[in-house]
């Protein structure tokens, strides 16, 4: 196992900074310039020529590439995370501060619910198999994976003005601030999120369990007399998790591409939304290093994934 | 009723899809919703807020706390020096700052100059030397008075920028030069300030009355961190200080920011009651228009923004009209200064091609009907102009009876095109790139264009590009031949030159042309301050720019409709100024 993981650490460095060039270098292949969104395009009158002259020479946009690429990485590691908004000046380690509590709140609200529904649906529809319950599942499960969550925000929120007369509250407010609203506000992105998310894994969750109930050993416990539910619950379900818990970590990191739109359609000030925002704006640092940041986390997801993997399976080795 | 509604609004096919999708979600989550809208969290309201009128006049109601939505967090941390995009900026700023500065425009009349925070003025003969009394007793919102040195500070910050003592040096706003050349202010006494010309100009206060060129950096916050270095300091870093009707209370980017009222606000209504009226507002962030509409409609917004993405479509209007009946009202403004030049078909005539033909150019003016495009590009709020607003009396008051624009020739004018191209030898057509924004409405507005002109058989060709890329294509001339948008920015003509002069003296050009006619008629222009002889100038341009060399085919700008709940009250909105009276001094909830 050692050698596995300083085998995967040894790769990890390498595809890191692969992935920071070509983060930098579609940003910079990207068509636009952030002088012209932060002077609004004016170029009319000398004065405002200089002013855009002058804003990117502030700016650091005038400096050859690798000149750039080489101050943006070392801002990356000498504690700064990226310098600051070229658009708001804000350094961007503080916009991550007020920004990442809000994603990761609205992923873990995402990943609980989608636990909590997506295991006893996967376990329903594998027993009931091609049976109306099954049916049921594939149906909401196929709806989630393919309909587009941006679609179903709005569908939600028309829903719930015609319905109800009602809509989810307009502002963020803390969570300590005010629980009540804080949830009003939360629960339906993190509804919609998790259903793309449980789908998956139902899924995933229908096909393990489709496998293992079919395994000698459950054959076993039935003919042994014990009861299908803990025959179901207590020697199949254990073994079909595993392949579950891999997925779905994985799926994790993804989620995080998910809220960029749903955080749009909510207007949750979360990552998501400064991401958008700042692609919008040419904001170079904060897109990179947030991206860089969601690199990060994914191999670093994997990584860990494997190790889990590892102990939740004893018949798997990373030995040679 | 109440599914009729619904299923007018979402469309019976998604309807269904939609119900089965949200079975699951509203059974479970139905409880964890009440009914009633929920209070949203607002600022606090100032303590000993009145509900009834203390003097003469109309009966309102003060107090209570405004909702609004915008689109966005504003650019340049609130600095209208530095960014163009005053949109958002002052729709948020203007409460803070007040609509104008020394002067603004007449609540009445768009086009005539009123005092702000200056009482008085007067010019000498030869318009080099502007003199304002500034009003006494005006104080920022932490309770320091201004002075006229805060006034000297900021008039410099925007013509010349600043020069701290490390040598470290601030541009000069932006629209600096839009003033004329510029060489002095002087402090003649406590209450008198005086700005000096290089060269005379007439219509200096027709630019300082622009209603976001406002006051947003106070001296005595913004001139320490100047001198310590920070010359980027922008009124968001200065605690968004100002002398307007309303104090910042607090911004939550992406979220919301909360104002409250000014108790020391400098002015009154006519009937000297003390502005503003409410006890504060909250502007709402709002990053998706259909979710400001049901907002809206719930009653959680009391308005919506005026920015293009939010002004209402006619399908939207209609949804919410079918919902809320009288229980909203919209204000449109004809927002689009330059409704052809800006938001039309451009001609790059430094490119090769068949559009050097004024036969051409002229056929396309006559063929594109303008009037559908109302329908096809602004979701049916719309209208159709010359270079300037319909109304702005700078205008030709005849237009819709030319050719091209005149509805009821447009058969004979298809003909007379189809004519014309023959005789110029494209009877097959041509093709051509036409640069396209990718946002917003612009798509339409190509695509439209494009549907147009293929009955002609010119082709365009669209290279989509976004708003920054597009800005970059606009500057050079490695597009294609012909470009849309550009965009007149004021409703006065001179201000608006860079966007017609030849490419040699402005590359921001809307038309890319050298013929040096029109850099005259700016000229001629300029040289007087006669009201009657600058429209007549001016109109003689429009039709020599519209009529005789075809440059561009202006089609319909939007006409801004911006919904409010019918509470809302008191809500100045000149017809042509969509940026006016943002600061929402005298606008009370009749709640």
């Amino acid at each position: 196992m050692t050698r596995y993981l300083v085998r995967r650490l040894a790769l990890y460095f390498p595809t890191l900074i692969l992935a920071s060039l070509g983060i930098f270098g579609i940003m910079r292949v990207i068509p636009g310039d952030v002088a012209m969104v932060i002077l609004g395009g004016e170029t009319s009158t000398p004065a405002a020529l200089a002013q855009a002259d002058a804003l990117r020479e502030r700016l650091g946009l005038l400096d050859s590439l690798p000149v750039q690429y080489f101050r943006w990485v070392w801002s990356m590691v000498n504690g700064e995370f990226g310098g600051t908004s070229l658009v708001s000046r804000e350094p961007i380690s503080e916009i991550l501060a007020r920004r990442l509590p809000v994603t990761l709140e609205l992923a873990a609200w995402t990943a609980l619910i989608a636990w909590v529904v997506s295991i006893p649906a996967g376990v329903l529809a594998a027993v009931y198999q091609n049976r109306t319950p099954d049916y049921a599942v594939r149906f909401v499960t196929l709806a989630g994976t393919a309909l587009p969550n941006f679609w179903i925000a709005l569908m939600l929120i028309l829903a719930l003005l015609v319905w109800f007369s009602w809509t989810p509250p307009i502002f963020y407010v803390k969570i300590w601030n005010d629980p009540w609203m804080h949830m009003q506000k939360m629960i339906w992105p993190a509804l919609i999120l998790a259903w793309g998310y449980s789908s998956y894994l139902t899924r995933v969750t229908r096909s393990t369990m489709l496998e293992v109930l079919r395994q000698d050993y459950v054959r076993t416990a039935r003919s042994r007399g014990l009861v299908e539910r803990i025959v179901v619950a207590g020697h199949a379900l254990p073994n079909a998790l595993i392949p579950v818990v891999t997925l779905g970590g994985l799926q994790l990191a993804t989620l995080f591409s998910g809220t960029v739109v749903i955080e749009q359609v909510f207007s949750l000030p979360g990552v998501g939304q400064g991401v958008a925002q700042a692609a919008f704006e040419r904001d170079y640092p904060v897109i990179q290093s947030i991206v860089m940041l969601l690199v990060t986390l994914m191999l670093t997801l994997n990584v860990v994934i494997d190790v889990i993997y590892a102990k939740l399976d004893p018949r798997i080795s990373y030995a040679r | 009723m109440k599914n009729l509604r619904f299923w007018n609004s979402v469309g019976r096919g998604r309807g269904l899809l939609l119900m089965g999708g949200l079975a699951l979600f509203l059974a479970l989550f139905l409880s964890a919703c009440s009914d009633d809208p929920t209070p949203t969290p607002t600022a606090k309201p100032m303590p000993g807020a009145t509900a009834t009128p203390t003097l003469s006049g109309p009966a309102i109601t003060t107090g209570g706390i405004g909702t609004f939505a915008v689109r966005r967090d504003p650019p340049a941390n609130f600095d209208m020096m530095m960014t163009t995009i005053w949109y958002d900026l002052n729709q948020m700023g203007a409460p803070i700052w007040g609509s104008g500065n020394l002067v603004r425009p007449c609540d009445d009349d768009v086009y005539a100059v009123c005092p702000g925070i200056a009482e008085s003025w007067e010019n000498n003969r030869d318009f080099t030397q502007w003199t304002f009394n500034i009003r006494s007793g005006v104080k920022w919102h932490d309770g320091t008075p201004l002075t006229v040195e805060d006034v000297k500070f900021w008039l410099d910050l925007m013509f010349t920028g600043y020069e701290g003592t490390g040598g470290a040096t601030r541009a000069p706003a932006w629209y600096a030069a839009t003033f004329g050349k510029f060489d002095s202010t002087t402090v003649i006494d406590s209450d008198t300030i005086r700005i000096t010309l290089k060269e005379g100009n007439p219509l200096f206060l027709d630019v300082l009355f622009t209603p976001y060129f406002t006051i947003g950096h106070a001296r005595h916050i913004a001139e320490p961190m100047l001198e310590a270095g920070n010359m980027e300091v922008a009124p968001l870093d200065t605690g968004m200080m100002g002398l307007g009707p309303f104090t910042f209370q607090g911004y939550e980017k992406g979220s919301v920011m909360h104002v409250l009222a000014n108790k020391d606000y400098w002015d009154q209504d006519e009937y000297g009651r003390q502005l503003p009226y409410m006890d504060g507002m909250d502007f709402a962030i709002m990053t998706s228009a259909d979710v400001m509409d049901a907002a809206i409609r719930t009653g959680q917004l009391d308005g919506g923004s005026p920015g293009y993405g939010y002004i209402l479509t006619k399908p939207r209007y209609d949804a919410m009209l079918a919902d809320l009946g009288d229980k909203f009202f919209t204000v449109q403004v004809a927002s689009s200064f330059g409704t052809g030049s800006g938001s039309g078909l451009a001609w790059n005539l430094l490119k090769e091609g068949p559009w050097q033909d004024v036969r051409v150019r002229k056929a396309a003016a006559l063929w594109i009907d303008k009037q559908q495009s109302i329908d096809g590009v602004t979701g049916g709020f719309g209208l159709v102009g010359g270079l300037l607003n319909l109304g702005n009396p700078f205008s030709n008051p005849d237009i819709m009876t030319w050719p091209g624009f005149n509805p009821d020739t447009k058969e004979a004018d298809k003909a007379e095109a189809k004519t014309l191209m023959a005789e110029a030898g494209y009877a097959d057509g041509f093709e051509v790139n036409y640069n396209c924004l990718s946002t917003g409405s612009w798509p339409d507005r190509c695509e439209f264009l494009a549907a147009q002109l293929a009955g002609l058989n010119i082709k365009l060709k669209l290279e989509l590009m976004d708003a920054p890329a597009w800005k970059v294509a606009a500057t050079t001339l490695d597009y294609g031949a012909v470009q849309s948008a550009g965009g007149i920015t004021s409703h006065l003509p001179e201000p608006n030159e860079p966007g017609f002069l030849p490419y040699s003296k402005s590359k921001v050009g809307i038309v890319k042309h050298e013929d040096p006619k029109v850099g005259e008629y700016f000229t001629r222009l300029k040289a007087t301050n006669d009201f009657e002889e600058r429209k007549t100038i001016w109109q003689d341009f429009e039709r020599y720019w519209l009529q005789e060399q075809y440059y561009g085919v202006p089609i319909a700008g939007n006409l801004a409709t911006i919904p409010y709940r019918s509470w809302v009250k008191g809500r100045i909105h000149p017809p042509e100024q969509i940026m006016s009276y943002l600061d929402f001094a005298t606008v009370w909830l009749d709640k």
